[in-house]
């Protein structure tokens, strides 16, 4: 999917290292590539969300340092930056299993079962990394595919990972300011929306049939 | 703190070595004025978003010719006016450039005082 003319936009003032290039570029998809990680990586997020913002702002900084890298031809900005921080994220959870091994510590530590991190459980080998890319970005193409829109794209991680509160789902809509009965009709009708897609194109079992 | 401004927060603290970045003329204005970061965002009077979207813009150069135009991009980015940003660049600018060459200590003293004499 190419990029939008917005991400053209700001691609262009990170190549030219205008000032406020870097600002925009994590005000626009700092927050939203770590809500996404929050919900494939719940284990990582709730024991250090720490972890997210570094590996986002590793990506982020990796794309503001070398922006040609990024193809606007072929992909979308924000879709590249998400594949680049998952990446990051997966090399620092590898370095710190690898570290826990050292210590003899289980090596499942930390890693509870949810449907999301039997996806990334890492295994430590360079062809395991790869082919977890691959799978993650499988299925970033397949929810990317069905939600144009990058709020939309977060809420259908946060569905998929069967997130039940209210409050994460307000942040993202950015309607905490409604009282709280109003807030929790609105996200009802967002998950549904949601949900109604999902199950339409029987995302969960083809997510699934791509890990097993 | 939301995750939104969180991760700036986090951002901003990561560019806070890189004198190349306004993350870096906060602090330092922050350590010379020994101000805490609540002290100046009253000073720029803005709201924190708005402090860790300027951290995070690049410093214009304040001997370039173009100092004024790109300081007003950002100054209308973050919706801060330019007086207080210009008052925060210049304030670390000159405490460094004498920090850095302590000679010019000594020529400000004696420019002072020349011009004291030269009053007499």
């Amino acid at each position: 999917m190419k990029a939008s003319l917005l991400e053209m936009e700001l691609h262009t003032a990170v190549r030219e290292k205008k000032d406020i290039a870097l600002s925009k570029l994590d005000k626009m998809y700092g927050h939203q590539i770590v809500q996404i990680l929050k919900y494939k990586y719940q284990t990582a997020a709730k024991r250090d969300e720490t972890l997210l913002f570094v590996a986002v702002n590793e990506a982020l900084l990796g794309y503001y340092n070398n922006p040609d890298t990024f193809n606007p031809e072929k992909y979308k900005l924000f879709s590249f930056l998400l594949v680049a921080a998952d990446r990051d994220l997966q090399n620092i959870l590898l370095k710190e299993q690898k570290h826990l091994n050292r210590k003899d510590l289980p090596e499942d530590v930390e890693l509870q079962e949810n449907f999301w991190n039997t996806i990334i459980k890492p295994h430590g080998s360079t062809d395991d990394t790869i082919q977890l890319e691959e799978t993650m970005t499988t299925i970033q193409n397949v929810i990317e595919r069905l939600f144009p829109n990058e709020k939309d794209i977060i809420l259908a991680y946060m569905v998929l990972a069967h997130e039940r509160e209210t409050e994460p789902y307000s942040e993202v809509l950015e309607i905490e300011a409604l009282t709280m009965s109003e807030q929790r009709a609105e996200v009802k009708k967002h998950k549904d929306r949601i949900k109604k897609v999902l199950e339409r194109n029987d995302v969960e079992n083809r997510i699934k049939s791509f890990i097993l | 703190m939301n995750t939104q401004l969180n991760f700036l927060k986090h951002a901003t603290k990561r560019m806070e070595d890189n004198h190349e970045f306004m993350a870096y003329t906060l602090k330092k204005y922050c350590e010379f004025e020994q101000i805490s970061e609540t002290e100046l965002l009253k000073i720029l009077d803005c709201s924190i978003n708005s402090y860790y979207e300027l951290a995070l813009c690049k410093a214009p150069d304040i001997s370039a010719s173009d100092f004024m135009d790109r300081l007003a991009i950002i100054s209308e980015y973050v919706a801060i006016e330019m007086s207080k940003l210009i008052m925060v660049i210049k304030h670390v600018h000159t405490v460094l450039k004498f920090a850095t060459q302590p000679e010019n200590i000594l020529l400000a003293a004696r420019d002072k005082e020349e011009g004291k004499n030269g009053k007499k």
